[in-house]
Order: structure tokens, then C-alpha cells, then sequence
């Protein structure tokens, strides 16, 4: 240890010390993960739609005896839904002419902006996407998919890049409720893409498959977006609320534009 | 000496992108293995004690995880610190305590 504090090595620890103090305390470390970011944008787009199209790939394998059932049932769904959708265009025809007759004002559209996937953080629930500051992007913005389902919202922001905290994120939580029901509960993530719906009230009866919407409560998410199923419902006669299990209607593997919605 | 420390900064520098944007598609319940911290306990593992080449994959490792790595607020070194800590501690317990097969190529 003797001829520690004059060799190199020493030398080079201190060098390393003062370059981390100094890029903490300044803000030089957004600028420094902006430019990896810009670099490394073009290799990682390639690997994640290679990587998309290759566990399609795989699933198609795995998958092949039960494809042709999930074909079946998805068409039945569909001409269900067709009919459904045609019966609420003609609602929402209705709404428009009762608000403009009535003064009112039409509902807004959002406004939305077109991003793609970079990568995935490799410790927590949270993506990177390729708009930033220079693109008008402010924190805590709604991001949704390109079926319109929810996905998270915008956590730090860099030059060209920003980063998208899911609702499967630890520290991610929002109100919601049963979608034509009046029950209302939190959303709250657990890591490793799993949602919960949490501190449902106990005398309240929900049933699998029911779908779950934002509300505006709390000011973090406009309304009526979509977030997921109930899956699995656990109630026990300790907890003072019940919870359920959510199917988030996000994939994350198939996952590739995203719109941010800004004008919220 | 040199020219391993850049074959080291392109191998991390590629292994990241593959494991933030390729093996994402091929997670386990949401789960992917770390490769970048795997391949650099293995590259500590399998060195002579004496040679330094580990603690420089460490410092590098450490230093891609966390420019790759969003939201911890305020503090940047925190994967570079750990990854320090794990090569050194290896390689401090390989010194001591233990003889292993090395490779000896590297």
C-alpha cells in the first residue's frame, strides 16, 4: 500500500473521480447520454424491428396449433365489433349535431405526434423513443400506442430523445375505472410488466374480461383512454379492498410508433 | 494493452444495444438477463489476479449500463460504481483465496 498514493493508478482513480463529480454536478450528463443516443439510434432501431419480427416469428412457431382456434374466435369478434362500431358512428354523428345545436363546442381530438421505439431500459419498466426537446416534448405527457391504448407517460426529456415511464413502472399510479360502470380504482405497476388494479371497494362485484378506462381524476391521463382487461381477481377478507390482476393491452414486443399526445 | 481496450469498448458498446433492443423481444415474464454484468464477471473470473484488463471491462461495463439506463435522478456513476466494486472484488478474492483455470490468452 506504501507506493499506492504515487503510481498510476492513483493518478487515474483521482482523473475518474473528478470527471464523475464534474459531470454530476453540471449538466453535462443529458448532453452525454443525448449524443449516445444519436449514435447508437439508426443500430438500435434496426435490432428492435429485427428483434419484432423475429419473436413473431418464433411465437408463430410455438403457437401453431392453437393458431387456427384464435383465428376462429377473432372473427367471430370482429363481425361483433363491426356491428357495434357502426352503432356508435351513428352516436357520435348524434353527439356532434346535439353539441353544435345546443353551442356547446365539438370535443376535441387530441393532438398527437408520431415517435418510434428505440430501446428498453434493462432495470425498470421504462422506454426510450426518438422525440425530444427540439421536437416540442415536455415531461409528463400521455403516450399511447397506435391502437390507441395506453402505454405511460413522459418521465426525463433530452435534446432528441425521451425516455416513456409505463404503467407497468413501480412508481407508476393512476386513477381508472370499470369501463360502463361507476367502480373506480387505482392503477398501479409492479415491475416486470405486470399491472394491478388496486383499492377497488370490497362490495363492488367485478368479473374477468371487464375493460378498464382512465378518468380524468388526478390530472395525470385524459380520459377514456384505454389501459387493459381484468384478468385474475384476488379478494381476501384481510385487505380492506380487492384487487385484480390487468392485461395490459400493450405488447411490448410488438410495440413500434407511439403518439404522444400534446396538447394535454 | 491498447488495442484490447478497444476491442473491450466496441464488444460493450455492441452487447448493450443488443440487450436494450434485440433480447427485449425474447424477455421471460418481463425479464431479461443482464449480459452486460454476466460478461464482465465472467471476463473478471477467467484473468490472471495480476493483470488490470478486468477493472478497465468493469469501469466500461459500469459506464455503458449507466449511459443506457434512464431515470436515476441526479447521480450518473451508480452502475459504473457497482460494476467497479464487483470486478475488484473478484479479483481482491481470486488474489487470496482461490486458484482457478485461467485462460491463458488473455
Amino acid at each position: 500500500m506504501k507506493g499506492f498514493f504515487k503510481s498510476k493508478v492513483s493518478l487515474i482513480l483521482a482523473f475518474l473521480i473528478i470527471f464523475f463529480i464534474v459531470l454530476n454536478f453540471t449538466g453535462l450528463i443529458k448532453e452525454v447520454k443525448n449524443f449516445f443516443y444519436l449514435i447508437s439510434s439508426p443500430i438500435q432501431k434496426t435490432f428492435w424491428q429485427l428483434g419484432t419480427k423475429t419473436s413473431v416469428f418464433f411465437e408463430g412457431i410455438f403457437e401453431m396449433k392453437n393458431l387456427k382456434k384464435e383465428n376462429e374466435d377473432l372473427q367471430l369478434k370482429i363481425e361483433e365489433l363491426k356491428s357495434e362500431n357502426t352503432a356508435l358512428k351513428e352516436l357520435k354523428k348524434e353527439n356532434e349535431t346535439l353539441r353544435e345545436a345546443l353551442n356547446i363546442g365539438l370535443a376535441k381530438e387530441f393532438q398527437l405526434q408520431l415517435s418510434q421505439i428505440i430501446s428498453k431500459d434493462s432495470s425498470q419498466d421504462s422506454i426510450l423513443i426518438n422525440k425530444g426537446l427540439e421536437d416540442g416534448v415536455k415531461k409528463g405527457l400521455p403516450v399511447i400506442t397506435s391502437q390507441k391504448t395506453l402505454l405511460g407517460r413522459i418521465g426525463q426529456v433530452f435534446q432528441n430523445f425521451s425516455e416513456v415511464i409505463l404503467i407497468s413502472h413501480k412508481e407508476s399510479s393512476f386513477d381508472a375505472r370499470i369501463s360502463e360502470r361507476e367502480i373506480y380504482g387505482v392503477i398501479r405497476g409492479k415491475g416486470n410488466l405486470e399491472v394491478y388494479f388496486d383499492l377497488i371497494p370490497k362490495d363492488e362485484e367485478i368479473f374477468e374480461g371487464e375493460i378498464i378506462v382512465t378518468t380524468s381524476l388526478g390530472g395525470i391521463f385524459p380520459q377514456g383512454i384505454l389501459v387493459g382487461t381484468v384478468k385474475e381477481i384476488k379478494k381476501t377478507d384481510i385487505e380492506p379492498f380487492q384487487t385484480a390482476q390487468v392485461l395490459s393491452s400493450f405488447d411490448l414486443k410488438k410495440l413500434d410508433n407511439l403518439f404522444i399526445i400534446t396538447d394535454f | 494493452m491498447i488495442k484490447k481496450i478497444i476491442i473491450l469498448i466496441l464488444f460493450f458498446y455492441f452487447l448493450i444495444l443488443f440487450q436494450t433492443s434485440f433480447l427485449v423481444h425474447f424477455n421471460w415474464q418481463g425479464i431479461v438477463p443482464n449480459f452486460v454484468l454476466i460478461a464482465l464477471i465472467f471476463i473478471n473470473l477467467f484473468e490472471k489476479p495480476e493483470k488490470k484488463l478486468g477493472i478497465v471491462a468493469g469501469f466500461l461495463g459500469g459506464f455503458y449500463l449507466d449511459i443506457f439506463s434512464l431515470s436515476f435522478q441526479g447521480f450518473f456513476g451508480f452502475y459504473t460504481l457497482i460494476s467497479l466494486a464487483i470486478s475488484l472484488f473478484i479479483k481482491f478474492i481470486l488474489r487470496k483465496h482461490v486458484r482457478f483455470p485461467v485462460i491463458k490468452k488473455l
